[in-house]
């Protein structure tokens, strides 16, 4: 008999009435761990959203300035106020002063 | 009592061995799962878990001297239309379909009427159609605005919108430079730049071990920062995107008013050999466009702009001076059987070097070179010359498949060198060379001597971060005396000044030259007609060169064949543009005296005393003031005078001569006068004449001029 006391003294209630704050704190961890998982995942999604859309701005921006560009170059300046009857200056300009 | 608690006990017993049972054939399975099949599983499991992802990198850029943009890659969408999408009811459909082939058909297949697009709509809907392609290639911007339309506002699933991205090379100017910047391009080899430097702007394609996590998001396993892909590098070029243009589009309407199958036009920076520009254009069904590199790849008999070459051999063996004294034979000469043509009648008999070169005389340049170089065997140092001018020698520019220079050897066999290939070669047939090789002697030309490597790509860099770095490179330090160049110099600018570039001389600035024209069918006969090869090249400006140009056009058919006529107008663009936006190159031209200061002149007509005196204050120009008011006109005396006074204080119709019309709407509108004009300019004269009294709702017309 004193093999089987010892033994539910082993397992008894006691012992887990002393480790309770032990498990609780497991237990803690354990929440934690998940919760943490959960908002990395998040804010990788998170990145993953905002890149992409920082992309598409960029996308947005190259195709914006290269019409841009492209209409700023002379010649298409030049043709579009050639109805105002504006051209380059094909003379030497003076200087007044 | 002790039968009924064994009872219970049997069945507790039978319960727990039951528990017991299946326990340990879930241990059982868990175990065979995990050991004995373990591997299978779990290689299954990282199929669908985890995979290796490529990281496709970004090509890098192409960029212009300036740092703008030259080549890029942006996405383009290719859009389908899934039919059966879940959210596609068919009362959705029925009710949006009118709509939505009208944007469609309005915006984005415009070739088709609203009609037949919903006739469309409706059989692809009845056949169920899951992948319907819509239209191909629409920019993002276009995209957008799809995105909006009925029906695909709805969203990604209930839409049916099905929008595949790929990645196109776009090159913001369009035309400018695009043979030269290259293509890049699936399924066929690439060329131009995007080839050369391909290695650079490929950048390093990665892989990365990902993890799939709740929400169909992958995640990055780890942080393995060698696995992942790298974005090309950038390559920076020469290219002045303003002188590229004006180059373009001067070559461009040089080719449509010639009728030119194809042309090329290139400038380069004489002191460094930068190329500043490079226009290629050939004919194509409906026009022109860049469809192969003739500067750099085509090579042909340059003509008269080899005479440079010829005239300083001569000069720097002291066979000839500018002064010698050469029979043109009046436009023809006999060199043993062959007879050599001016390329006119000009009559002319006795003359000079430097005449027959201004003038262009075949018949005189070749006669000087034979005459000294073609007896004793001395033809050798004549191409010993044109060696030392690396006439022979690929320019080795940064563009893959460069035209081969041919230069004859009389001491090759195969070469076959006969006793009329001097004359004809020192006129430029029976030798061949591209555009880029003939301006790199004018170039260095107008470097004084100097020989320059032609050089596009200045830099490679990473994030803006130089990693290479190309400099200009000397290719030869003096290719010939700096007498000899300085004589070249003068015959090119007589060239300009009286010779058979005359006719483009321009009046504020010298660019000096060479005219050539080359028959490029002589040698056939049955050529239905004479064919052409009009070119000019030169340096400008003459006293301090800063670019150095050749402009060529192939086969002119209108307007006339000749360099003078097809190719010069072309360069006398460019130059005069190139000027143009390089002001300081310019002399400045100062008035020796404003017009304001002409005695008994009067400047201007009335204007706002304080606008007036804040333009006397820039100019930094003193006047006498005399009377008060708001209102002052200059007189010009010995010395200023200013006039101030009311104009209106009598209550009269002003003066408004020289007025600027804005001043004279305010005037006369504010005191009820109606004004009409006509011109452009300062008021020249007036309907109603000065000292009327002004009558209000009463009109006037004004004339400027």
């Amino acid at each position: 008999m004193p093999i089987k006391n010892s033994l539910y003294r082993l397992l008894g209630a006691r012992m887990i009435y002393k480790n309770l704050p032990f498990l609780y704190f497991l237990c803690g961890l354990g929440v934690i761990y998940i919760g943490n998982v959960h908002f990395a995942e998040r804010n990788v999604r998170k990145v993953q959203t905002l890149q992409h859309e920082l992309r598409e701005q960029r996308w947005r921006y190259m195709t914006v300035k290269s019409d841009l560009m492209y209409q700023s170059t002379p010649t298409m300046i030049e043709r579009s106020v050639a109805e105002q009857d504006l051209h380059f200056l094909t003379s030497n300009p003076v200087v007044i002063r | 009592m002790k039968e009924v608690k064994r009872e219970l006990l049997i069945r507790v017993y039978i319960v727990a061995l039951a528990m017991v049972g299946i326990a340990c054939l879930l241990f059982y399975k868990a175990a065979k799962i995990s050991i004995v099949e373990g591997e299978h599983w779990r290689s299954m499991g990282d199929s669908l878990y985890l995979k290796y992802m490529p990281v496709i990198a970004d090509r890098g850029d192409i960029l212009a001297a300036d740092g703008s943009l030259m080549t890029t890659s942006l996405p383009f969408f290719d859009l389908h239309v899934d039919f059966r999408a879940e959210g596609l009811r068919e009362d959705i459909f029925k009710a949006n379909v009118d709509s939505l082939a009208y944007y469609l058909s309005r915006y984005v297949n415009t070739s088709v009427s609203k009609t037949q697009m919903r006739d469309w709509l409706i059989q692809k809907r009845r056949n169920g159609d899951r992948y319907a392609l819509l239209t191909k290639g629409v920019s993002i911007r276009d995209l957008e605005r799809i995105k909006t339309f009925p029906i695909f506002r709805l969203g990604k699933n209930k839409g049916g919108l099905i929008i595949d991205r790929q990645h196109v090379r776009v090159k913001p100017y369009k035309l400018l430079a695009s043979r030269t910047l290259g293509l890049d391009r699936e399924n066929a080899q690439q060329i131009g730049l995007e080839r050369t430097f391909d290695s650079y702007l490929k950048g390093e394609e990665g892989q990365r071990l990902m993890q799939r996590v709740t929400g169909g998001a992958w995640i990055p396993v780890s942080n393995l920062a060698d696995l992942e892909g790298r974005r090309g590098a950038d390559v920076v070029t020469t290219i002045d995107p303003e002188i590229q243009d004006i180059a373009e589009y001067a070559l461009l309407d040089g080719l449509v008013a010639s009728n030119g199958t194809k042309g090329t036009a290139i400038v380069m920076d004489v002191e460094t050999g930068a190329i500043v520009a490079m226009a290629n254009l050939g004919a194509t069904g409906s026009g022109y466009d860049e469809d192969y590199n003739y500067a750099v790849g085509f090579s042909s008999e340059p003509g008269s702009t080899f005479k440079l070459a010829s005239v300083m051999a001569l000069l720097e063996d002291e066979g000839a001076d500018l002064t010698t004294p050469v029979d043109m034979g009046g436009g023809t000469g006999k060199f043993f059987d062959r007879t050599m043509k001016d390329s006119k009648m000009h009559g002319i008999h006795m003359s000079t070097l430097q005449e027959a070169f201004e003038l262009s005389s075949n018949v005189g340049i070749a006669r000087l070179v034979q005459d000294y170089y073609g007896r004793d065997g001395r033809a050798g140092q004549f191409i010993k010359r044109i060696h030392e001018m690396h006439l022979h020698e690929p320019t080795g520019i940064e563009l893959d498949g460069e035209g081969a220079a041919m230069i004859k050897d009389p001491a090759k066999k195969e070469d076959k060198w006969s006793g009329t290939t001097l004359p004809w070669m020192s006129t430029g047939y029976e030798c061949r060379m591209t555009p880029l090789q003939i301006l790199r002697l004018y170039n260095a030309v107008a470097n004084d001597g100097k020989m320059m490597k032609p050089y596009i790509v200045s830099q490679i860099t990473r994030e803006g971060r130089t990693i290479k770095r190309f400099r200009p490179e000397v290719v030869d330090s003096r290719i010939a005396s700096s007498a000899t160049i300085k004589k070249a110099q003068q015959l090119l600018q007589g060239v300009v000044e009286t010779g058979t570039a005359e006719e483009y001389k321009p009046d504020y600035y010298m660019f000096s030259g060479k005219t050539g024209t080359a028959r490029t069918d002589y040698y056939d006969p049955n050529s239905p007609r004479k064919q052409y090869m009009a070119s000019f090249a030169g340096y400008f400006p003459s006293d301090n060169p800063k670019y150095s140009c050749i402009v060529m056009v192939y086969d002119p058919t209108k307007n006339g064949f000749y360099g003078a006529t097809s190719a010069l107008p072309v360069f006398r663009k460019i130059a005069d543009r190139c000027m143009g936006i390089n002001r300081d190159l310019l002399a400045q031209t100062e008035l020796p005296d404003t017009i304001a200061y002409r005695e008994g002149m009067r400047l201007v007509g009335w204007s706002q005393k304080e606008e007036l005196n804040e333009i006397m204050d820039v100019i930094d120009m003193d006047a006498n003031v005399e009377g008060q008011g708001d209102w002052a006109r200059l007189a010009g005396g010995k010395e200023m005078e200013m006039e101030v006074k009311d104009v209106l204080e009598k209550n009269m119709i002003p003066e408004l001569y020289g007025m600027g019309i804005r001043d004279a709407i305010y005037l006369l509108e504010n005191r009820g006068i109606r004004v009409s004009f006509h011109g452009i300019g300062r008021v020249k004269g007036q309907s109603v004449q000065s000292g009327q009294p002004i009558i209000k709702g009463s009109s006037i017309h004004l004339t400027l001029g």
